[in-house]
């Protein structure tokens, strides 16, 4: 049982605040993902949790008991690097082995440990191998076995795939999802890729200059952003966002020809007189009326073609099936599905 | 030279000279020629010469015509040479003790730089300072600052209220050694501790965060994270220091001139002597060649570590 929360957590590396006012919960056993743009403070975050650095205000709570001012060893977390962190003297079983070994337990007692956890991650033939005889996806699944084998309360995980190719990636993604399925484990996750904070959490943390700005299920995160920011690092191609104004049922661009939409119903927020409207692209579709563009590219992709207009100087995508066509240069008028789109304060 | 190949993500492979040396360039022996005749001007003759003298009565001042083959009773001599063995011996303990005390206070010092203080980087220029400043400079320097009249320790200790009154450092036989041993750490434990902090540069932060993440406490990340790392390049310079203080003589020479008693007289000081002051150079080539013979066995197990290292990398 170990949920993991900060409580009002503020964090300066001298007179840089890196963090301010972060409250985080994960419920047991929950998968938590950190995202964000790199220096938004979600590694910080989880070093915090891990006990490598310590919080300037505010305190750190592991299964109901304060951690704050225990050591990074006294939290029993385990914690997956970006670039592996083997030690490259130990061979994998060493490796793995580590903690136990540090711990004075026998030879035997370490070999019976790791003998799963190796059978788990199909480690069991590179046992005896050094870090760099290994691959890039080999010393992760090394990574990973040393933090399970210790059977920790919680497992952290600082951006783990970062250093892999984009297939292994998707592999690997799907390999961790599964494997804290299966352990049940509290785990907090941390990356700059919205497609795995997606594909993996229960929920999302989304962080932006060193605050919380949004907590949810990937679903709500990516339908209902509370703002222009987590909106448009959601979603591939990311929100559509043109500048306006709304009033009446409608919104209006901006531009010289004054565009006219039907405004978004359900978008959760009183229209405002001036705004910015976002479409997600899957979500707008070529048609005889809506808002005039003009098509700079064309992205055919196979399952679908992204179309890249020019809205009123505003880049704008969209979404098509795979075999839409459409003239480079060409005139296409747009709607979109105001369930879909949102106005949000400028 | 051996370049390995790590890319295919197997076993490393090594691969011959042969194969990344270019087509139709000059083979490497000539390249290697101007070297190795230099070499053989300036150390390969003397050493013959050496081997020649060693079996020979040879006086310095009669000259090598008058000399009379002796076959290995210079040999057999030195062997069951008393005065020999004690040289022998002091030159052990000044070896093992100075190279000692350099492993820990260079370990120590190269700790203490890696770390995130301020002033690093000047403190990291100053370690290079006494390993900068020539062996006869610091013998000289040191000297001067054991002199029993004036001398800045004397004169240090004294003040402090340690000592009440003055001492000859170097004129007494208990204590000239480590005198020497002293002036000699000085100047080469930073040796020691800069090639221990390139190895420290090379550990990634993380490995300490993962070893702190597992329990390790301060002296558990030294033995299993630092230690392995820098333990190669440290026997490296261990090595590399036991063969020069093996050789001790110049520090020695300025110093004590092997006194006070013999106290300070170690092997290359005795040859010398045997040689230069005795006008024994037959006997003395004999003894040379016997150290020569020593820092043989530290030259081998140098080049082996120098292999493996190689492979390791």
């Amino acid at each position: 049982m170990a949920q993991v929360s900060l409580d009002r957590v503020n964090k300066s590396f001298g007179a840089v605040p890196v963090l301010k006012d972060v409250n985080i919960t994960a419920a047991d056993g929950e998968f938590l993902v950190l995202v964000g743009p790199s220096g938004c403070g979600k590694s910080t975050t989880l070093r915090i949790v891990a006990g490598l650095e310590t919080a300037t205000e505010g305190q750190v709570f592991i299964g109901g008991k304060d951690v704050t001012d225990l050591g990074p060893g006294e939290r029993n977390c385990a914690m997956v690097f970006q670039n592996y962190a083997l030690y490259p003297h130990m061979t994998v079983a060493e490796n793995i082995g580590f903690g136990m070994r540090l711990r004075r337990r026998s030879k035997a007692d370490i070999a019976v440990a790791s003998a799963p956890v190796a059978e788990l991650l199909g480690l069991g033939a590179l046992m005896d191998r050094y870090p760099r005889e290994l691959s890039g996806g080999q010393r992760q699944r090394v990574a990973i076995g040393r933090a399970l084998v210790r059977n920790p309360d919680v497992f952290l995980f600082d951006e783990p795939l970062s250093n892999l190719d984009a297939k292994l990636r998707g592999d690997m993604r799907t390999e961790i999802k599964a494997l804290q399925r299966r352990v049940g484990k509290t785990t907090l996750y941390v990356t700059h890729d919205q497609v795995e904070a997606m594909t993996m959490a229960d929920r999302i943390v989304v962080m932006d200059r060193g605050m919380v700005v949004q907590v949810g299920s990937p679903l709500e995160i990516y339908h209902q952003p509370v703002n222009q920011f987590v909106a448009g690092f959601f979603g591939s191609p990311g929100m559509n966002f043109i500048r306006g104004r709304s009033g009446d049922g409608h919104f209006v661009t901006a531009g010289r020809q004054g565009g006219r939409v039907r405004a978004p119903a359900a978008s959760g927020r009183p229209a405002q007189s001036g705004g910015s409207l976002w479409g997600s692209p899957p979500h707008s579709r070529l048609a005889d009326d809506g808002l005039a563009m003009t098509v700079r590219v064309v992205e055919p992709l196979g399952i679908h073609t992204i179309l890249v207009c020019n809205c009123e100087g505003h880049e704008f995508k969209l979404v098509l099936p795979g075999d839409a066509m459409a003239a480079q240069g060409s005139p296409v008028r747009v709607r979109f599905d105001p369930q879909r789109a949102h106005i949000f304060p400028a | 030279m051996t370049v390995t190949d790590t890319t295919s993500g197997a076993a490393p492979r090594r691969r011959t000279l042969g194969r990344v040396w270019p087509a139709g360039a000059p083979p490497p022996l000539l390249l290697l020629a101007p070297l190795i005749l230099a070499m053989a001007a300036i150390v390969g003759y003397p050493f013959i010469q050496t081997v020649i003298l060693s079996f020979t009565d040879a006086r310095l001042l009669t000259g090598f015509n008058a000399s009379r083959w002796v076959g290995l009773e210079n040999f057999a001599y030195a062997l069951t040479d008393p005065e020999f063995r004690a040289a022998v011996g002091r030159t052990s303990y000044f070896a093992f003790v100075s190279v000692g005390i350099e492993v820990v206070l260079g370990v120590a010092v190269a700790l203490l730089l890696n770390q995130d203080l301020k002033g690093r980087m000047l403190f990291r220029a100053l370690l290079i300072v006494p390993w900068a400043v020539p062996t006869i400079v610091n013998a000289l320097m040191w000297r001067l600052i054991y002199q029993p009249d004036f001398g800045a320790l004397n004169a240090a200790l004294t003040q402090l209220g340690v000592l009440s009154e003055y001492r000859s450092w170097l004129g007494d036989d208990a204590v000239a050694m480590n005198a020497i041993i002293f002036a000699d750490v000085w100047k080469n434990y930073s040796l020691v501790a800069m090639i221990v902090l390139a190895a420290l540069q090379n550990v990634r932060p993380e490995l300490y965060e993962a070893a702190r993440i597992e329990g390790a406490n301060a002296w558990q990340c030294f033995r299993h994270v630092t230690l392995p790392v820098i333990m190669l390049p440290l026997t490296i310079a261990v090595i590399l220091r036991l063969i020069e203080a093996l050789k001790v003589f110049d520090i020695v020479y300025v110093m004590t001139r092997g006194g006070p008693a013999n106290a300070t007289k170690t092997i290359s000081f005795f040859v010398y002597q045997e040689s230069f002051a005795f006008n024994r150079v037959g006997s003395g080539a004999s003894y040379a060649l016997l150290v020569v013979l020593m820092a043989m066995v530290l030259v081998l197990v140098y080049v082996r570590m120098l292999s493996k290292a190689e492979a390791n990398q």
